[in-house]
């Protein structure tokens, strides 16, 4: 008889059994902290009160595909790795002909009651083509082999990036970087490899960027010049109150935290509106604010409980294309948590970026969580070795 | 050396923990190392100083009718930069502009807010005809494709009333598609349309504009305002496009940018359609604000002796004036109670107070006024108020969220002035009549142009100044001023001589220096005597009648006065002068209280007398100014010494109803003011104010004054002092000055200043309320 005729097979629910649980704590608390943060951020705005039952809903809808992700093996992942990528880069080129202009870009499809972000899950895509595509790679070819995971990453990148979404095109790199490392590339083919990037950076300055990401460039390096003696002056009160509004108000709301902050709800650059889209690229700032320094501690230990524990899994994991996916799923939390973190301090140039599991967002919380769910599924198999494997 | 895969994972969780460590550093450093910084920043964001502007006081007459008051008001303001970027005309100018500046043939064409061929109506029409492909982000320079598709959108959202977005959408569609559209043409609504709401729009400019300028013409018409008009609405637009396109800049910040007000008493049904509209008028705002409204007529002397307001920010009279100013009116510990101790630590405490008297002073500066001239400058510190100031929390739109504390504003208090308004503006209207009916006659400009009238009109008893036309202003330019009279040219003629008198009657009974009335030369008219080798003239041949003070003052007999002053000597007529407060006694001096040195709220000039300073004898011989040759004084002065004559006392003069001022008993000279009175009351019966009718009717006391002033004595000075004998219902007891400045040669003081006075004195009786209050019963016609 078939073993499906019991239900379920015994052998898929013990897999369950062998999730790490820390893992999954780590994650329900970010999950949690970030609804009461968004809740926070959007409990004075008429515009944007629906904001946390919207993001509760793509939380439990995250959990509820997460543990459906679990129950197969993630091998059909494996299979379907390049039509998933194949999927999200048409669904990537569609958008300047089907999804709606929305504050001078094109980066959700419109469906009822929702839209989709084909970015988020460019993300996910491009980890597991990745991992599927790196899994065989042999470390002791040079440059030219890395070619073809570049182009994999960066075909949805610069597709992002002309939508445009800088932010989310940037997260792209260290994925490829620590995903290509882990597989094997040499330390001097990765410096290669950043070089080549670095000359795209220039590239893309010079001639893809637009004004107002140059104007955010310019202006974040006019700022380490800014002190109590200047401040007052004309040109930059213009700044601060035009160009340079966001993250010289995001850097109040971090830096009058203090040790504790204002508490959950009484920070005042949240609760008067000085943070423009704070439930979203600016939602660590209403941490920063509101739990102060402790707080930012407690969520950038969550994010890396889960990035270290990925990490420990992906050491764990003998098999190449887990192994690779965690390492890449790892690297895209904690990528994108740190430029967060760095654009809400003002670190780097701000854009705009969710953090992740913390910011509302239904696809990028959505990704994420399915992304997770696939490493805890790596995680929760010990699989023989599928694949020579040149490494100890 | 090979390394394995988990040394590699290893090498990628340094890198992670790196990151998280350098992040974690710079929040440490800028939530903990910072915080302080970052905490004054916080509460800069959000917690301000408002100002609360007070009310400045009322000025009213002596009745409580409201002559200066503060009323609100609604001012109209132009923020050019939101005007030209989300204005659908001001966007059409500036696009259009812009646009023409790509075509080589039409580089230099400026387009404008006129009624010419390069109007508002040509700049939506040529910029609707604009090829949508310029809009395209390869085509043109980022700066001007963002410059050229922010006012064509705004053009276009607002003619046809779709969002912003829509429009944006549209328009990058066209551009994309590069088939040749015009930007007029992306929309589904006709371009004739889109041109026929563009002209609707400059059609409600205009008119808006037309009707501020229409207000502005019959406001200066009521008032009679002087000078230039203000620009208005088109005029504030025109001047700052030129502004905005020459990126005119004003201490660091553009011009376009700060906000500017174009029209202020705008009236409630004319402002609200901005208000209501808002989003139809961007750029032109409505804001209450506070006008200083005056009843009185502009150019009138009543008008000027209120006085003006400046904005304290150009009035502040000394750099000491504001500390001075808030010990007086502030409590000392208003910092402490705005800013509570608890609320923060105590340094940021002490910089928030120290932001609080800053901000005080500012707003001070920004909202308060300050009187400059007149009764407003006198009275100013009664009439300012003290500004309020709350110490709020806003949010990002600066909309109020708490009120921590608030320092409560007090309204400033009322002025009532003794002056009385009917009786002000009989006098102002008697003095402008005898002005022009002596200017008349002259026919040199010069001449026309010195000749000045003013006439002071006192209630004796009191002190009170009841009416003062034509000479409130101490000015080289008072001859600007219809009816005003300037400091004074020399002479007060024959008004002096029964001050004279009473020197002499009182040198008499007590022994001091003077000459015997018995050995006076009878008045033989021309050459009665000399002095200095120089005949001295009397203007009729008195005889020896002439030597009775009666008689003398009733006929003004001049060789009676001179034979008196010189037996009275500098002293003797020092003391005259003194008695009656035209000369500044010594200090110990029994006649120290006569002099008063200024009438507060009344820039009148006070007397100038020419006489002998240590060796250097006057230049001016004593028989001369005996005769009141060489001493000026204004009708004030010399109306408060005829007081005397009328109630036995000097009072001290004031505008401020309710004062209790002193007075200056003249117990000691009661039988000489009998015999001048007489003299008084016979100039007018049978002397030389004999003609004037009116006067003889109300039994007016008083005596006239006729000074050669010309150069060759071709031009007198002429003068009226006198009293009314009784009181009227209200108590008052009027004594009158009028004096003539610069009349024709053979014109005397009862001819010229006695004929204003009595034409002033037929307006109070011909006013029932007047008549009562001010004339003795039974002086009716």
């Amino acid at each position: 008889m078939s073993e499906w005729a019991h239900g379920l097979p015994r052998r898929r629910l013990q897999v369950l059994a062998n999730v790490d649980g820390r893992l999954v704590l780590a994650i329900a608390a970010l999950c949690l902290c970030g609804l009461v943060f968004v809740g926070s951020a959007t409990m004075d705005d008429v515009q944007f009160q629906n904001q946390q039952s919207r993001q509760a809903l793509f939380v439990a809808c995250g959990f509820g595909l997460g543990f459906f992700l679990l129950l197969p093996h993630y091998v059909h992942v494996v299979r379907g790795a390049w039509l998933f990528y194949a999927g999200v880069v048409l669904a990537l080129l569609g958008l300047p002909f089907f999804a709606p202009e929305i504050n001078g870009a094109r980066r959700w499809y419109a469906l009822p009651g929702f839209s989709i972000q084909p970015s988020e899950f460019a993300k996910l895509a491009v980890v597991v083509a990745l991992a599927a595509q790196l899994r065989f790679l042999d470390r002791s070819r040079s440059l030219d082999t890395l070619l073809r995971p570049m182009v994999t990453a960066a075909v949805p990148a610069l597709l992002i990036m002309r939508q445009p979404d800088l932010g989310s095109s940037l997260v792209f790199w260290p994925v490829l970087l620590a995903m290509c490392y882990t597989a094997g590339a040499r330390g001097r083919t990765i410096l290669a490899v950043l070089a080549v990037g670095l000359v795209v950076a220039a590239f893309a300055y010079v001639e893809l960027l637009h004004g107002y990401q140059k104007e955010r460039i310019a202006v974040w390096l006019q700022h380490w010049s800014w002190h109590q003696g200047n401040l007052h002056e004309p040109a930059v009160q213009e700044l601060l109150n035009g160009k340079a509004f966001q993250p010289w108000q995001s850097l109040i709301a971090m830096g009058a935290g203090g040790w504790t902050g204002f508490g959950i709800g009484q920070g005042p650059q949240n609760r008067y509106d000085f943070l423009p889209y704070r439930s979203e690229d600016y939602v660590f700032a209403v941490v920063g604010e509101e739990a102060g320094w402790l707080g930012c501690v407690l969520m950038l230990g969550l994010v890396a409980v889960i990035v270290f524990g990925l990490l420990a899994m992906a050491a764990r994991t003998r098999e190449r294309f887990g192994r690779l996916c965690c390492v890449g799923v790892a690297a895209w939390i904690g990528a994108q948590s740190l430029i967060h973190v760095a654009v809400c301090g003002w670190l780097v140039p701000s854009t705009g970026l969710p953090m992740p599991l913390l910011s509302y967002g239904g696809s990028s919380t959505l990704a994420m969580l399915l992304g997770l769910a696939l490493c805890l599924n790596i995680g929760a198999r010990r699989e023989p070795i599928l694949a020579a494997d040149g490494f100890h | 050396m090979v390394s394995s895969t988990r040394d590699r994972i290893g090498v990628v969780g340094v890198v992670m923990a790196l990151g998280f460590g350098v992040v974690l550093v710079h929040l440490w450093l800028l939530m903990v190392w910072e915080q302080e910084t970052w905490a004054q920043r916080s509460h800069e964001n959000r917690w301000s100083f408002r100002a609360v502007p007070s009310q400045r006081g009322t000025i009213r007459d002596r009745l409580g009718r409201v002559l200066v008051q503060d009323e609100p008001s609604t001012e109209l303001t132009l923020h050019y930069q939101r005007f030209r970027q989300r204005h659908l005309i001001g966007a059409a100018v500036h696009g259009a502009i812009a646009f023409a500046a790509l075509d080589p043939a039409r580089v230099g064409t400026v387009y404008d807010y006129g009624e010419g061929l390069l109007g508002p109506a040509a700049a939506v029409r040529d910029l609707l005809a604009m090829p949508a492909r310029l809009l395209h982000p390869r085509v043109l320079e980022k700066h001007v494709a963002s410059e050229l598709a922010m006012t064509v959108t705004t053009v276009l959202a607002q003619a046809s009333g779709m969002r912003r977005s829509e429009v944006y959408a549209a328009l990058r569609q066209a551009a994309a598609r590069d088939d040749g559209t015009c930007v007029g043409d992306v929309l589904p609504i006709p371009r004739v349309q889109l041109l026929a709401v563009a002209a609707e729009r400059v059609r409600e400019l205009r008119q808006l504009d037309a009707t501020l300028h229409e207000l502005e013409r019959q406001r200066r018409e009521r008032l009679g305002l002087l000078g230039d008009a203000p620009p208005g609405l088109l005029g504030a637009l025109e001047r700052m496009r030129r502004a905005s396109l020459a990126d005119e800049r004003h201490r660091g910040l553009p011009v376009e940018s700060i906000r500017r007000t174009f029209a202020d008493l705008v009236p409630f049904d004319v402002a609200a359609p901005l208000r209501i509209h808002g989003d139809r008028h961007a750029g032109l705002d409505v804001r209450p604000s506070v006008s200083r409204r005056c009843t009185v007529a502009e150019g009138s002397a009543l008008r000027a002796i209120l006085g003006n307001l400046q904005d304290l920010d150009r009035a502040v009279p000394h750099e000491n004036w504001f500390d001075q100013h808030l010990a007086s009116e502030l409590p000392a510990d208003w910092l402490d109670d705005l800013v509570p101790a608890g609320l923060v630590d105590d340094e940021l405490r002490a910089s928030l107070q120290g932001d609080a008297e800053a901000s005080y002073r500012l707003q001070m500066l920004l909202q308060e006024r300050r009187g400059v001239t007149g009764v407003e400058a006198q009275f100013d510190d009664v009439l300012m108020g003290r500004l309020g100031m709350r110490f709020v929390e806003h949010d990002s739109k600066r909309r109020e969220q708490r009120l921590w504390s608030h320092l409560q504003v007090q309204p400033g208090d009322d002025v009532q002035l003794t002056i009385d308004l009917d009786l002000q503006r009989l006098a102002e209207r008697a003095t402008e009549h005898s002005w022009q009916r002596e200017q008349r006659k002259f026919v040199d400009e010069g001449d026309q142009k010195r000749c000045e009238a003013a006439l002071c009109v006192l209630d004796a008893r009191t002190g009170d100044v009841l009416a003062y036309a034509g000479a409130p202003i101490v000015s080289s330019r008072a001859v600007d001023v219809p009816g005003v009279v300037w400091q004074g040219n020399g002479s007060v003629g024959s008004v002096l001589k029964p001050f004279v008198a009473v020197e002499q009657l009182h040198a008499m009974a007590t022994g001091r220096p003077h000459r015997p009335l018995t050995e006076l030369e009878p008045c033989r008219g021309h050459a009665t005597m000399r002095y200095g080798g120089r005949p001295l003239n009397c203007d009729g041949v008195h005889g020896s009648a002439g030597n009775d003070p009666v008689v003398a003052i009733g006929e003004s007999c001049n060789s009676f006065f001179y034979q008196v002053g010189l037996g009275l000597g500098e002293d003797g007529l020092a003391r005259a002068l003194a008695r009656f407060g035209l000369l500044q006694a010594e200090p110990g001096s029994p006649f120290a209280d006569c002099w008063q040195g200024r009438v507060r709220g009344l820039a009148a000039a006070r007397p100038v007398v020419d006489r002998p300073r240590g060796t250097q004898p006057a230049r001016t011989p004593l028989p001369d100014r005996a005769i009141g040759y060489a001493i000026q004084a204004s009708p004030l002065d010399i109306a408060r010494a005829y007081a005397v004559f009328a109630v036995g006392h000097l009072p001290t003069l004031g505008l401020a109803a309710g004062e209790r001022r002193p007075v200056v008993l003249f117990d000691d000279v009661v039988g000489e003011l009998e015999t001048v009175r007489d003299g008084l009351r016979a100039c007018v019966q049978t002397g030389t104010a004999r003609k004037l009718a009116t006067l003889q009717e109300l039994g007016v006391a008083g005596k006239t004054g006729t000074a050669e002033v010309g150069e060759r004595n071709d031009e007198n000075n002429a003068w009226f002092a006198g009293y009314l004998q009784d009181v009227g219902a209200s108590g008052a007891q009027l004594v009158v000055c009028g004096v003539v400045y610069w009349v024709q040669d053979k014109t005397h003081g009862g001819a010229a200043a006695g004929q204003l006075v009595a034409d002033f004195l037929d307006g109070v009786r011909d006013d029932a309320r007047l008549r009562a209050d001010y004339l003795p019963t039974g002086s009716g016609r």
